[in-house]
C-alpha cells in the first residue's frame, strides 16, 4: 500500500507532518503504531471473515475471504471491536501526553 | 465499514484487506476526536485559568492560545493523527482501485440510462488555477485521474459516516421555485435534497470536475432523480440573465479564492430572477470564533491541505454578498467546530440567505 510520506510532490500539499511534533522522533514512533495498529486491524478482520465463513459452510471456496461482504449484523460488530481497539490505543498516547 | 461508500450502486469490489483497512482509518479518524479532542479542551481551560491568574486576563488572541497549548504532547498526537488519518483514507482508496481501476473507468464513462437528467460536459473549459491544490491530500485533487470524482465521494462516506447532505436544502423557503442552481455541487450530495424537496423544479448542478460530475450523474440515475449537470465554474456559468429562482451554494466558498467568489457572488446575481434568492452555506467564519477555536481551526488550513480556508473566512459573507449587489442579506450560525466523530446536528453550521 502507498506509504503518505513517500508520495510524490505537486499536488500543493502545504503542511508536512513530520513537523507536528517538538521532538521528530516522536513523530516516527506514532505513526509506526499507527501502521502497525492498522496493519493488525486488517488482520483481526480476515480472522473474523474467516470464522464466520467456517461457521456457516465449514469450507471456503477460491476468493471467498476477500470477496466477503459482512452483514450489517456483523458490520455492527466489526465496528464495535474495532472502536474498542483503536479506543485502547489512544488511551495510551493520551495516557503518556500526561506525563511529558 | 459503517455507510460503506456506494456499496449497492457502482461496481466497485471491497476486497478484504483494503476493505478493512478503509474501516480502521474510518474508526481512527472518528475516535480520536471522541477521545482526545475533550482531553485538549480540559488542557485549555486549565491553562487559560492559569494564564489568568497570572495575568489578570484571558488569553486575547489566537496566537497566544498556541502558546500555551501549541508544545503540549496530546495536542500535537492529535495533529498528527488527523493528517495521519486522512492520508490513510487517501491510500486505502488508491490500493482499492488499483486492480480494478480500468473496470471503474469504463463505467463511469458509460452513459447512464436511468439518469434522465442533461449530462454537460466541457472538454475545453478552462479551469482556473487555484482548482489544482489537491484540496484535503487527496491525490491529484478533484481531477488529476479519471477516479478522482469517484474517490472523492467514497471518501466523504470514510471521513463523515452518516453526515447529512441536505442541511442547505432544508432550510430555504417552500416555494414553488422553477429552477434551482447549486454551485460547486461536487457528485451532487448538496444537489439531491433540494430536486427531492422540489421535485416539479427544474434542478441543476454545476461543477468544474468532469470526474466528479460522473458521479453525480450516476447517484442521480441510482436514485431515480432528474438533475442536470453542467461542467463549469461558479465564476461563469453559461446560464442566461434572470434564469433561476433559487442559486445555492454548500461548502463551495472555503475551497475557491476570495477574488473567485467575489465574481461568482456577482454572476449569482446576474442569473438570479427578480426576487430570487442565493443561499450559501458553509463552514463558520473567524468573526464567528473565539481565539481558542480560531487556534484550533487554523490548524486546517496548513495540515488538511485548505488552501483558501483563511483566507476566506477571514471575509464578511455579509458585506460581500452587498458588495455583489444583493439588498437584503441574512446570516444564521450555530457554532459548532467539533467535526469527526460527533454528528453534526446542523450542517453546514454557517448560512447566508441574499436576494
Amino acid at each position: 500500500m502507498a506509504n503518505a510520506q513517500d508520495r510524490p510532490d505537486g499536488w500543493g500539499v502545504i503542511g508536512d507532518w513530520r513537523q507536528y511534533f517538538s521532538d521528530p522522533a516522536m513523530g516516527y514512533m506514532a505513526k509506526m503504531v499507527v501502521d502497525l495498529a492498522a496493519e493488525t486491524w486488517t488482520v483481526v478482520d480476515r480472522q473474523r471473515v474467516t470464522e464466520w465463513i467456517l461457521e456457516s459452510r465449514g469450507q471456503f471456496q477460491p476468493g471467498e475471504i476477500d470477496a466477503f461482504v459482512p452483514t450489517d449484523e456483523q458490520q455492527a460488530q466489526l465496528s464495535e471491536e474495532r472502536n474498542a481497539f483503536v479506543a485502547r490505543i489512544l488511551e495510551g498516547f493520551a495516557k503518556a501526553s500526561e506525563t511529558s | 465499514m459503517e455507510h460503506r461508500p456506494n456499496a449497492t450502486e457502482s461496481p466497485v469490489r471491497w476486497p478484504q484487506r483494503e476493505r478493512s483497512f478503509l474501516d480502521f482509518s474510518q474508526g481512527f479518524m472518528n475516535t480520536q476526536m471522541r477521545i482526545l479532542r475533550p482531553r485538549v479542551d480540559d488542557l485549555y481551560k486549565e491553562k487559560a485559568k492559569t494564564f489568568e491568574s497570572a495575568n489578570g486576563r484571558e488569553p486575547s488572541s489566537a496566537d497566544e492560545v498556541g502558546g500555551l497549548m501549541d508544545d503540549e504532547a496530546i495536542v500535537q498526537f492529535l495533529r498528527f493523527f488527523r493528517r495521519k488519518s486522512q492520508e490513510m483514507k487517501w491510500d486505502g482508496l488508491d490500493a482499492m482501485y488499483e486492480d480494478q481501476f480500468d473496470d471503474l473507468e469504463r463505467w463511469l464513462d458509460q452513459p447512464t440510462p436511468e439518469a434522465k437528467g442533461k449530462l454537460e460536459l466541457d472538454p475545453d473549459l478552462e479551469i482556473p488555477d487555484y482548482f489544482f491544490r489537491g484540496y484535503h491530500h487527496q491525490p491529484g485533487g478533484f481531477s488529476g485521474h479519471s477516479l478522482s470524482g469517484l474517490m472523492y465521494d467514497m471518501g466523504l462516506d470514510v471521513s463523515f459516516p452518516g453526515l447529512p447532505s441536505g442541511g442547505v436544502a432544508e432550510r430555504v423557503d417552500d416555494k414553488p421555485y422553477e429552477r434551482i442552481l447549486d454551485l460547486g455541487c461536487g457528485s451532487g450530495r448538496s444537489t439531491e435534497p433540494y430536486k427531492r424537496r422540489f421535485p416539479n423544479s427544474e434542478v441543476w448542478g454545476l461543477e468544474p470536475s468532469a470526474q466528479l460530475l460522473k458521479v453525480a450523474n450516476k447517484r442521480a440515475g441510482a436514485r431515480g432523480l432528474e438533475i442536470n449537470y453542467r461542467q463549469a465554474i461558479a465564476e461563469e456559468t453559461r446560464f442566461p440573465d434572470d434564469h433561476f429562482d433559487l442559486v445555492s451554494a454548500t461548502i463551495l466558498f472555503h475551497e475557491v479564492t476570495a477574488s473567485a467568489m467575489k465574481v461568482a457572488l456577482k454572476e449569482a446575481r446576474r442569473i438570479l430572477a427578480p426576487g430570487g434568492q442565493l443561499v450559501i452555506g458553509d463552514e463558520l467564519p473567524f468573526e464567528l470564533m473565539n481565539d481558542y477555536e480560531l487556534w484550533y481551526d487554523r490548524w486546517q488550513t496548513v495540515n488538511n491541505n485548505e488552501p483558501y480556508w483563511a483566507e476566506i473566512k477571514s471575509q464578511s459573507f455579509e458585506a460581500l454578498c452587498r458588495e455583489a449587489g444583493f439588498e437584503e442579506v441574512t446570516v444564521e450560525h450555530r457554532g459548532n467546530l467539533r467535526f469527526f466523530g460527533e454528528p453534526r446536528l446542523v450542517w453546514p453550521p454557517f448560512k447566508v440567505f441574499a436576494s
